[in-house]
């Protein structure tokens, strides 16, 4: 009989202790009855969403400057929901809290105070402070007060002397811990009855890597592009906008038109259009090879070597881009551009034979391609001058194909 | 009369700043320091003017662009002097010399686009030159910008330039493609040595960054088949040495926590069923001896 006592009470002592390494691994989940549903973001097309918004700033909604362009206050609500039947003498107190969990510690940013309303009953309340005690309410709007989500470690893309430095801005690799810190809110309901408490309920909304990517949207909200205004601004994408990563064409090698370590695209025309584009290579240089009459300046016959298309560059998400790009463009991180390049030694014959190809399947399928696209060297196109002429090397190809390290094509707006 | 005068200069004045400013904004995406990520070390004025030039079509008719550049010519004739130790300044002067030849060509004068490439390349090699004294840096930009049109050997200088400040950037893969670009050169000039620990160096350097490997692989069997003609015992042991590529030290550390974890679950459950066993076993004990 002791010892069957003894095998309970080591039953139970494993079971706590298993009970709670489990907890380790999934710390958010609380409460059945308490949950925060999701962003009350209206535009955000999000089952689950929320975005901090910096202080003061006004957003304008919508990926493409064409689609339905909506404000969106500089706050954005969620939905607090609690199942649990309660007693008329009891009482609940919400207490909300946001969370940064840079550098991998936990650390309280701030306790909010702000305004929210209860849905079911249309009562509205006010208050400072948000563990105000509130009465048999089910669900709650919360309303977040703005503050500013500016990661501490962040570089501006500048120099000592303010001129824009390569290299200087952005991270390379994203480390989401330090440029973009996930944010959660941890949200605790605790039930009085007599003033003595009788219930403790938690929950957790933790941003998710969309929201992370749409909030680094916001972060880089004022770098401009197109002049100033709304306009010039590149637009937050929607989440539905932000998917996994599809895969690219079979004719295209390289990367997969992101290196981003969210593993997540914003594909806004580039996919299709890399496709049309490789394509049209293809072709074009099946077509030349059994013709064998590809000319020089000179009217040398040119071999053309067989080079397939790579693709360099696709989306790039704020961080990266502002890694990388000397111009600031805006077209890229919306995902309707697309870098290819020459899969040849930089800027050797090769390269430039297959420039020189590339350009002649672009000018001839130009109505089908439907695009912009121009060839570029160290960040700049080439000019019509380039195009004409043969002095850097004289070597019977135009300038503009062996000065060229990419193709920059993007779609029309 | 005189207060009129004065009011009359000060708005002249203040017109002529407009224009200036609004004239420098106009001029803003042809600035040197925008295209070269350096400061020029002459006027900015006449820098961002030769820069303009080199990168844009200039809409102007050929004698004018004529008289513009012999006016730019006699303009950093002037100022060479005091800078003839300045490797920012000769690549400037090299610059306009291309700016030059560019318009010769298209008057269709093949001995002065000949002699002012000429020109260039001298000027390009003595910045090259000077740029390897101290306090004489140039941008990887401006190595970008000479390699075009030089002869060989200062072509693979300038690459392997290119290379140690991190290449031009502007999309993710270029750089690599610049490492494959020196392989190619040295192994066409006879440099098989050096052409083969330039691929060593940049297969380190790929190893030790976030690239995905499986992608560059594509890259780099062509650059072990096509540049460099390696032997497949070669291929192979390259290929075998990409195998086994290191995991980032964050995946490492992740599947770290995840292992310690569900060693401490395991270890859990093995104690419970061990304890279990053990009571268990005493019990069966303490029934026996009862009997």
């Amino acid at each position: 009989m002791q010892g069957s006592n003894i095998k309970r009470l080591l039953l139970y002592i494993s079971l706590f202790i298993l009970v709670n390494t489990a907890n380790i691994s999934q710390a958010e989940v609380f409460s059945e009855h308490l949950s925060v549903i999701s962003s009350a973001d209206p535009d955000s097309n999000a089952i689950q969403s929320f975005i901090i918004i910096k202080k003061g700033t006004f957003i304008t909604q919508g990926i493409k400057h064409s689609s339905k362009q909506n404000t969106i206050s500089q706050q954005t609500p969620f939905v607090i929901k609690f199942t649990d039947k309660l007693n008329t003498n009891q009482i609940l107190r919400w207490d909300i809290k946001v969370l940064d969990k840079q550098h991998g510690t936990i650390k309280l940013l701030s306790e909010f105070s702000g305004a929210g309303r209860m849905l079911n009953s249309g009562y509205h309340w006010q208050s400072k402070r948000l563990d105000n005690q509130i009465k048999n309410r089910h669900q709650l709007i919360f309303r977040p007060a703005p503050f500013s989500h500016q990661p501490a470690v962040y570089k501006k893309g500048k120099g000592p002397k303010g001129n824009r430095r390569k290299y200087g801005g952005g991270t390379r690799n994203i480390d989401e811990k330090k440029y973009n810190p996930k944010f959660s809110y941890d949200v605790t309901l605790t039930i009085f009855e007599n003033d003595k408490v009788t219930g403790t309920h938690k929950a957790n909304l933790s941003m998710d890597r969309i929201d992370m990517i749409r909030q680094e949207y916001i972060n880089h909200y004022d770098i401009k592009r197109y002049g100033r205004g709304d306009n010039g601004n590149i637009p937050i994408p929607k989440r539905d906008e932000i998917s996994s990563i599809p895969s690219k064409p079979e004719k295209l090698a390289g990367n997969p038109l992101t290196e981003s370590q969210y593993k997540l695209i914003i594909n806004d025309g580039m996919l299709d259009l890399a496709d049309k584009i490789s394509t049209a290579y293809t072709d074009t240089l099946k077509k030349l090879k059994a013709e064998n009459s590809f000319y020089d300046l000179h009217k040398n016959k040119l071999n053309i070597p067989d080079n397939k298309l790579w693709v360099t560059s696709g989306w790039r998400n704020p961080e990266r881009n502002e890694w990388y790009s000397n111009a600031v463009n805006g077209i890229h991180q919306r995902g309707g551009a697309v870098d290819l390049i020459i899969m040849a030694p930089a800027n050797s014959r090769q390269s430039s034979i297959g420039y020189w190809v590339l350009w002649n399947a672009l000018e001839e399928k130009k109505s089908e391609i439907n695009a912009y696209w121009q060839l570029e060297s160290n960040g700049r196109p080439m000019t019509t001058r380039e195009f004409k002429q043969d002095i850097e090397p004289a070597n019977g190809i135009p300038d503009a194909f062996d000065k060229a390290d990419h193709l920059h094509a993007n779609v029309k707006y | 009369m005189q207060m009129l005068n004065i009011k009359f200069n000060a708005l002249i004045g203040l017109l002529f700043c407009v224009i200036s400013v609004s004239g420098s904004i106009c001029q803003a995406n042809t600035r040197f320091i925008d295209q070269f990520q350096v400061e020029p070390v002459i006027d900015e004025l006449l820098a961002n003017k030769i820069t303009e030039y080199y990168s844009e079509d200039i809409n102007l008719p050929l004698k004018q662009q004529r008289d513009e550049l012999l006016k730019l010519d006699t303009q950093l004739e002037t100022i060479s002097g005091a800078h003839t130790n300045s490797a920012i300044f000769w690549f400037i002067k090299g610059l306009h010399h291309k700016n030059m030849a560019s318009y010769y060509t298209e008057e269709k004068n093949l001995p002065l686009t000949k002699s002012h490439m000429t020109l260039n390349n001298e000027a390009f090699g003595k910045s090259i030159k000077l740029a390897e004294l101290p306090g004489n840096q140039l941008s990887s930009s401006i190595f970008s910008t000479m390699k075009h049109s030089l002869p060989q050997d200062l072509r693979i200088e300038v690459t392997k330039n290119e290379i140690k400040l991190g290449g031009n950037g502007d999309n993710d893969s270029y750089y690599w493609y610049l490492h494959w670009s020196n392989i190619d050169q040295l192994e066409k000039a006879g440099r098989k040595e050096e052409a083969k620990q330039a691929y060593k160096k940049m297969q380190r350097e790929l190893k030790a960054s976030d690239a995905d490997m499986s992608i560059y692989q594509t890259l780099t069997k062509k650059i072990e088949t096509e540049t460099l003609n390696l032997s497949p015992q070669k291929k192979f042991q390259a290929e075998t040495s990409q195998a086994k590529q290191v995991k980032p030290k964050k995946e490492k550390e992740k599947t770290k926590v995840y292992e310690t974890k569900y060693i401490v679950i395991l270890a859990v459950i093995l104690i419970s069923i061990l304890s279990i066993v053990v009571v268990t076993a005493y019990e069966v004990m303490q029934n026996k001896n009862k009997k």
